[in-house]
């Protein structure tokens, strides 16, 4: 077997391996996983950076 | 972190406040009730970053559908630390009309007058200090749309949320201002927060808290007795409804100078309208707008020209250069091309570039690592991506009538005719919705107060196109174009949204007049004003849009691709089998083995109608997977057709020369079966998010009576498609069942509103 086609294998299984956890961790966190997953992963980010800034735990009061 | 709520009117522009303060980019329609549920975002702009939650838009506070029970419950039970009431400027007294019940509450509160640009361009003026004074909280003049004075708006809520604030109401001195009184001593002692708020409510004996307060009730039904109103009698509603537009049009409305004296004289609004929503003349211009939008986006026959030019500009380029891709960009010899299809081969150029780069990197490596990475992802990828262009010139054009005003309009010309059918216009603005994705237009549906109506909008939300199956229509009516010479893409795109519409009409009208009877809620919609489409909101819509795709093209599609390869190229002992033994494959086996069930649509009649079956199948995951399941199995199933002696096609396109192949081999791979192919995967179950979401939005029993519907209506119109399609004589036949179907529905309609006449006389 040639390097190429050993790392062709490893990058095709982890990438479709990563696609189906990613899917199915949102799946039983009950997240969205259409088109609005992207809005969802948005929200996260902004209020991880708020967090960030001014070393907040709490979302709210 | 504080938390500010955004509440309002419908349409006064509380999603565009929130999209211009958080930075996100929630879809913001011309219509009332694009926002069906709260919504939240980080605003850093005043002097502290808050929680802005975008609440759905409401006239009142009374429950009379969902999105005001959410709005009330919401600001009563989270006690957010501001409210900020956006008000339409243009259309004051009405909207502090809400205003009145939000200052009931003990919270902090401030008003913003939204759309002050367009105020100031109709010459009005409103005096924010007078009525800031004369409500008693805050009042700032914004222009959400263009982010003017937000900075301002929001120090004034950080301010405004530091104050504690008691409720004030405007009936006082109203007839029933002595009961209201009584009824907030009596929450007091309840130990009830917001009892002023409590009080109003219970006085106009509100649903809600009758229920949560049966004790009070009696107080509301014993100062009925001896306080008769003389115009409203004891409707206390309608006399505190009253009372608060009188408060408002002498107390606060004097603050707003309106430069036109008589209201009597039509606005350019109104002028526009006589036109495009014409009782007779409304549906056929609508039907001439969408084949505009259509024919630019689409046609490869511009304004009908036919071919102006004989040769290409781009014929000194070699067809076996890299760039041969760009050949036909502007023009063909059957006509010029429409944006839509210059910017579509503009990247199929690219991509073509691309993937000829790759196929000679990979030259020297194993067959089957140059057959999974050129002819599996990329021709899956690159099949798939060549649509963006074309999907994002229409989603623009959408945008652009969504924006100015228009669509709302449509749901007023249409609502006329879905009331014959059972259905109000209201329902129209979610499938509007449809067009774009079936996910936020299901959730939409929860505007619809009639839970049968609401059923069978959901049923047919997936019939009107969305963006994913765009490529699906796209590309097998460009290999018709091919194939057959019929040279009217947009016409097949744009007749196949209309197929979609009409399915939906005639489905509704079978639910409606048989197992789902119901009376559907009156449509009361406020016609927002035409207005030029705002480059950036369409921008926004556009981008969105754009980067969905692109993102779901390189994660889902990309896995997908890899997977059909994968079982394309193994047999079940695990074995690699090179393209000419491809029918030996895993997925061969099971495309064979459903393929018997598509052989009334026309394409499973074909030896190698098992690509059809199975792209049919990975388009449950995401519809855009059909063209790449197609893209990804062309190359290898044209191979494997070569091996076996057929005299395989080669115009450069593996999809086309797939179907001309196809063709030339088997006779019942006619336009018909085609045409049954793309109805199909329009009409059939929808992808696996829209389906999640019908699962959430309804009952399990209506659930799985909804997927079996899709599975049928998709079928019996399918199959009608190929059979007519194919044996033009078998119309006769279809036409008299049909008419039979809608004889014995209406005879049973008929029956069951006798039924329904004796029941209520008895």
């Amino acid at each position: 077997m040639q390097p190429i086609e050993i790392i062709v294998i490893i990058a095709a299984v982890s990438f479709v391996l990563a696609i189906l956890t990613v899917y199915i961790k949102r799946r039983i966190k009950g997240e969205p996983t259409g088109d609005c997953a992207c809005c969802h992963t948005n929200k996260e980010k902004l209020l991880k950076k708020y967090h960030k800034m001014y070393g907040c735990k709490c979302v709210n009061k | 972190m504080k938390n500010f709520a955004l509440a309002g009117n419908p349409n006064c522009g509380k999603t565009t406040l929130f999209n211009s303060l958080t930075g996100s980019t929630a879809h913001v329609g011309n219509w009332p009730g694009v926002t069906v549920d709260k919504r939240v975002g980080v605003c850093s702009l005043g002097k502290e970053a808050v929680n802005i939650v975008d609440l759905p838009g409401i006239y009142s506070l009374s429950p009379y559908t969902p999105e005001e029970v959410i709005s009330r419950n919401y600001i009563i039970d989270e006690k957010p630390d501001c409210v900020i009431d956006i008000i339409d400027s243009t259309n004051l007294e009405r909207n502090l009309y809400l205003t009145t019940q939000i200052m009931e509450m003990n919270v902090p509160v401030i008003v913003a007058l939204n759309m002050m640009d367009v105020v100031e361009k109709n010459g009005d003026v409103i005096d924010e200090l007078r009525l800031s004074q004369a409500l008693g909280v805050p009042v700032v003049k914004i222009s959400a749309l263009k982010q003017d004075n937000l900075k301002r708006l929001m120090d004034l809520a950080i301010e405004a949320a530091e104050k504690k604030r008691n409720g004030k109401t405007v009936l006082e001195e109203s007839p029933v201002g002595h009961l209201i009184k009584d009824l907030t001593i009596a929450f007091s002692s309840l130990g009830v927060s917001d009892p002023l708020f409590h009080a109003c409510k219970l006085a106009e004996l509100d649903e809600l808290e009758c229920a949560n307060h049966p004790q009070l009730v009696n107080m509301v039904k014993e100062f009925q007795k001896v306080n008769v109103d003389s115009k409203f009698g004891q409707d206390y509603e309608a006399l505190i409804a009253d009372e608060r537009y009188k408060y408002i049009t002498s107390k606060y409305a004097i603050f707003m100078k309106k430069a036109r004296k008589d209201d009597r004289v039509p606005t350019k609004s109104d002028k526009i309208d006589k036109v495009l929503t014409h009782v007779v003349f409304g549906i056929p211009i609508f039907l001439c707008i969408l084949f505009v939008i259509f024919h630019f986006t689409f046609s490869e026959n511009l304004f009908f020209l036919g071919g102006l030019f004989n040769s290409d500009c781009f014929d000194f380029i070699p067809d076996d250069s890299i760039w041969a891709g760009f050949k036909g960009l502007f023009y063909t010899e059957n006509g010029i091309n429409s944006p839509g299809v210059m910017l579509s081969n503009l990247v199929n150029g690219f991509t073509n570039i691309f993937s000829t780069l790759a196929g000679n990197a990979l030259s020297g490596a194993p067959e089957w690592v140059s057959g999974l990475i050129v002819d599996g992802v990329l021709g899956g990828i690159f099949a798939v991506i060549g649509f963006l262009p074309q999907i994002l010139v229409l989603f623009l054009f959408f945008s652009i009538l969504e924006d100015s005003g228009y669509m709302a309009r449509v749901a007023f010309i249409l609502d006329k005719l879905f009331r014959k059918f059972g259905l109000s216009g209201r329902a129209f603005l979610p499938m509007i919705m449809g067009f774009g994705c079936s996910v936020p237009a299901m959730i939409n549906t929860r505007t619809i107060a009639d839970e049968k109506e609401r059923i069978a909008t959901i049923r047919v939300i997936p019939f009107f196109s969305c963006g994913a199956k765009l490529p699906i229509l796209t590309a097998i009516a460009g290999c018709i174009a091919m194939a057959f010479g019929f040279n009217n893409v947009d016409l097949i795109t744009m007749g196949m949204y209309v197929l979609g519409m009409v399915v939906a009409i005639v489905s509704v009208l079978l639910m409606r007049k048989t197992f789902m009877r119901g009376h559907s809620s009156p449509f009361i919609m406020e016609l927002p004003t035409y207005h030029l489409p705002q480059a950036k909101s369409t921008a926004l819509l556009v981008w969105d849009k754009a980067k969905h795709f692109v993102k779901k093209a390189f994660t889902v599609i990309l896995a997908s691709t890899i997977v059909i390869w994968f079982v394309s190229h193994f047999s079940w002992n695990w074995t690699y089998l090179p393209d000419e033994q491809m029918s030996e494959s895993i997925l061969s086996s099971i495309g064979q083995l459903f393929k018997p069930l598509f052989v009334p649509l026309g394409f499973g009649i074909s030896e190698y109608g098992w690509v059809f079956v199975v792209a049919i199948v990975t388009g449950l995951i995401a519809k855009e997977n059909v063209v790449a399941t197609l893209g990804t199995l062309a190359a290898s199933t044209l191979a494997l057709m070569a091996s076996k002696g057929i005299d395989v096609s080669a115009t450069g396109d593996a999809l086309n020369d797939l179907v001309m192949t196809m063709r030339a081999t088997s006779s019942s791979l006619n336009p018909a079966a085609l045409l049954a192919f793309i109805a199909y995967n329009m009409l059939t179950v929808p992808c696996f998010a829209a389906v999640a979401t019908a699962r959430g939005e309804l009952t399990k029993k209506d659930f799985w009576i909804t997927v079996i519907f899709w599975l049928a209506v998709s079928y019996v119109v399918s199959s009608a498609i190929y059979v007519i399609g194919s044996f033009w004589w078998t119309a006769f036949i279809y036409v008299a069942a049909i008419a039979l179907i809608i004889l014995c529905v209406h005879l049973y309609d008929k029956a069951k509103k006798n039924k329904e006449i004796k029941e209520a006389n008895a």
